[in-house]
């Protein structure tokens, strides 16, 4: 089963200014989500944000090697796998973020002596590369059915080097930015019926790199809020969408 | 080149037998059971030791004696010739097990069945007499981690150069590729543990650089003595025992 | 007597069998277990040329977390799509002493992301203008290994590293070669043909000028980057945390700054807590604060060890 959602134009105007790609600078990327692509898996999703592709699968909670395993609760172990090639220190990088940020929200304390193991492949790659990580690891744990405190979702923000702020940049864009800067928040649980997910006022997980101002950092956490928010909504819509195909 | 002046002094200004500063310290690292840093001139090694504990594989214990394992490592800039790849060579595991063979002689393993002990070492600068060094920082440790041994083990190199024997020789000096003997002694035993020498050489001019090489053991041994001891009383100062 | 060894004895009983809620006293109290207060890192100290074979190097400790970083400088050729740029390669180690869990062989997640973390803070704070390693014009340039070593790792492993790889690269001196007319690298004065090389900084490096052979030339850094880690508990901040806080930490936050006021990263790597904006600002604030600190120490070794460029005062 796949579904096809597309964002509408992001959050905020920013409609002065068109990028190179033809959208605004507060405008995201279509995005697509396919959930359980993988039968052997115990839940799979496949992310895709424009031209970056992510597929996850999640294994577990499952018995593990009894050096790793914690008597008292579950351990993440994320496997980020390169599109080509061997994981290196990026790589390596972004499994420890991922890693935290599931540990962040997993209710691990459920399955002592378990691992979940959360496999993430690059099908392809055009920036915002850990955003969409992250974004197809939360929809593959959710997919596993694996007992959760909150989802999460990502979002990248670029600084262009005449200040402008860029919601969700591709390659070219990130390679041009002074500073680039992914961050993740947690979905708020809300009561059954909401229509619109809303985000928790803390950042779960950030990583920016390259010079910024405080206020620009400031400013790309808010504008990272309204950017994840958008995401949240086509990540909700997408698993009622897949949730009423089951029934 | 000219090793020993017409002056009788060495090119780092030693006499032809006299040992480099030797400087011993304890409890360098936190999260071991015990740790040393041993520098003799130039050459640094860091050494720390884990357990006595249980044994990390279970088939690897030993059911009458301590498990004794060894892991070494220098540093991709610690030699001055060209940066070298980092992990494990030949001679790395060569000098891991000798270190390993002489903690065996040394420490009471009878005493801990089951158990396992690991040392490792990292040398940071290597300006000659590495095995020497790197046995005496793993016996500081070891001291330092509190493990029962028999005997205090100290070892020391000698080498012989323009036909005369050389106390401890540096970098510059063993590179010249001669005789280069290395003895690691229990001096209160009188009990050589160790005896390495790697190039063809007379027997009188072995025996000559191994008396040298026993003397520089047996000072050695008291410079190491002399610090643990003095570590051991601020130790118990600290603890408000004297 | 009796008595006596009980009293002594309770409290680490209680820590050793309450691990959580001794911290928590102590947190609730403005303390923590070492006696620091919240907002206070751990002594500093920066050991430059501590291993001579190196072209550079620094031994950091920051508490009980020490790192050592050593500089070999080789020759390489210019890559093709860069022919007026050397290179500086960094790569982490956790020795096997740093820690029981590290073993050495395959290089450890923590290692590779310490390598990340650092080689991302050097790049974007502009650290080494790579074109101050060229000697000759797609020809030859220097690259720099830069090794880091941890050989205590207590916390903030990241700062700690960052700050030795700093004063390594602040520390190194390039030798001043020519290249002769076969192409092979040599010093300087050797060779009669000495060709004069520009540079985009205007540094001589290579070039055996009007103003006579320079024996060597001091790599100038661009920034002074330093990184502090805090920790989030219950609500507190925590400056600096060790390995123990680390991990009882609700969440850390890795906030990197430079000299020049600019915000080179912060990274927060998920965990339990959430960091609204309040936070972050408190935890950049922090960071300043402890750049001040550090940077000065920093000044003061190379001021030390006779850089120039640093006059040992805090400017």
């Amino acid at each position: 089963m796949s579904c096809t959602e597309l964002a509408g134009p992001g959050p905020g105007s920013g409609k002065e200014l068109l990028r190179a790609n033809g959208r605004s600078a507060h405008q995201l990327r279509s995005m697509q989500c396919e959930r359980g692509p993988l039968q052997r898996a115990d839940g799979s999703a496949r992310w895709c944000q424009g031209g970056s592709v992510v597929l996850a699968a999640v294994h577990g909670p499952r018995g593990t090697a009894s050096r790793k395993e914690d008597p008292e609760r579950a351990v993440v172990e994320i496997v980020f796998r390169p599109r080509s090639g061997l994981a290196g220190p990026a790589e390596r990088l972004a499994e420890a973020t991922v890693r935290r940020t599931v540990e962040g929200v997993l209710i691990a304390a459920l399955h002592p002596r378990t691992a979940v193991t959360v496999v993430l492949q690059v099908l392809s790659e055009d920036g915002g590369l850990l955003a969409c990580a992250l974004c197809a690891a939360s929809a593959a744990l959710v997919d596993a059915a694996v007992p959760l405190a909150r989802t999460f979702v990502a979002a990248t923000l670029a600084k262009t080097s005449e200040g402008v702020l860029l919601v969700d940049p591709d390659a070219a864009e990130e390679e041009a930015a002074d500073a680039v800067a992914t961050l993740a928040f947690a979905a708020r649980g809300e009561a059954p019926g909401d229509v619109a997910p809303t985000l928790a006022d803390g950042v779960l997980a950030c990583r920016s790199a390259g010079p910024l101002s405080d206020g620009d950092f400031l400013a790309a956490v808010d504008l990272g809020r309204a950017a994840a928010r958008c995401v949240a909504v086509f990540a909700r819509a997408s698993l009622e969408k897949s949730l009423s195909a089951l029934v | 080149m000219e090793f020993v002046s017409p002056e009788g002094l060495r090119i780092d200004g030693r006499r032809p037998q006299e040992l480099r500063a030797l400087q011993c310290k304890f409890g360098v690292l936190s999260c071991c059971d015990g740790s040393a840093l041993f520098q003799a001139g130039n050459t640094k090694v860091f050494a720390a030791v884990y357990g006595p504990r249980v044994a990390d594989i279970r088939g690897q214990a030993l059911h009458d004696r301590a498990l004794i394992k060894c892991e070494y490592a220098h540093a991709a800039f610690s030699t001055g010739a060209a940066r070298r790849r980092r992990g494990r060579s030949r001679k790395s595991t060569e000098l891991a097990a000798l270190v390993r063979g002489a903690l065996e002689q040394t420490i009471l393993v009878e005493l801990l069945p089951r158990a396992q002990v690991e040392v490792c070492i990292q040398v940071l600068f290597a300006d000659g007499g590495v095995t020497a060094a790197c046995i005496n920082a793993a016996m500081l440790a070891v001291a330092d981690a509190g493990i029962p041994v028999r005997d205090m083990v100290a070892a020391c190199g000698a080498g012989h150069l323009e036909a005369m024997p050389l106390l401890d020789l540096n970098h510059t000096e063993a590179a010249t590729g001669g005789l280069e003997v290395c003895v690691a002694l229990h001096p209160a035993l009188d009990r050589v543990v160790l005896l390495q020498a790697d190039a063809k050489a007379s027997v009188d001019t072995l025996e000559a650089v191994t008396t040298l090489a026993l003397q520089g053991c047996k000072a050695a041994a008291g410079a190491m003595r002399e610090a643990l001891l003095q570590h051991v009383r601020s130790l118990a100062a600290r603890r408000g025992a004297i | 007597m009796g008595a006596l060894v009980q009293d002594t004895l309770e409290p680490d009983a209680f820590r050793k069998l309450y691990p959580d809620q001794y911290y928590a006293r102590f947190v609730a109290e403005g303390l923590r277990p070492d006696g620091r207060p919240l907002l206070q890192a751990r002594p500093t100290t920066i050991a430059l040329g501590a291993v001579s074979a190196a072209d550079s190097s620094a031994l950091v400790k920051i508490g009980n977390t020490t790192v050592m970083a050593g500089i070999k400088l080789e020759v390489m050729v210019p890559v093709d799509e860069r022919p007026q740029e050397g290179q500086v390669a960094v790569s982490v180690e956790l020795t096997a002493l740093c820690s029981p869990d590290a073993r050495p062989g395959r290089f450890s997640e923590a290692a590779h992301c310490l390598n990340e973390q650092v080689s991302t803070a050097l790049r974007s704070g502009g650290v080494v203008n790579l074109q101050n390693l060229l000697i000759a014009h797609g020809r030859a340039a220097w690259v720099a290994y830069l090794d880091l070593y941890v050989l205590d790792a207590d916390g903030g492993l990241y700062d700690a590293a960052l700050l030795a790889a700093l004063a390594a690269l602040a520390a190194l001196r390039l030798p001043h070669v020519d290249v002769d007319d076969e192409g092979k690298v040599v010093p300087a004065g050797a060779s009669d043909a000495a060709m004069v090389l520009e540079d985009a900084d205007g540094q001589r490096l290579s070039a055996a000028g009007p103003a006579g052979p320079q024996p060597i030339a001091h790599l100038r850094v661009g920034s002074l980057p330093t990184a502090l880690t805090c920790a989030l508990y219950n609500g507190q901040l925590i400056v600096d945390p060790d390995r123990d806080e680390e991990a009882r930490a609700h969440a850390l936050v890795a906030v990197t700054v430079d000299d020049r006021g600019r915000l080179l990263g912060v990274e927060k790597q998920g965990g339990r807590a959430a960091a609204d904006a309040a936070a972050l600002q408190s935890c950049i604030a922090a960071a300043r604060v402890r750049h001040r600190e550090v940077a000065s120490l920093l000044r003061q070794a190379l001021h030390a060890a006779t850089v120039p460029g640093y006059s040992g005062a805090d400017s």
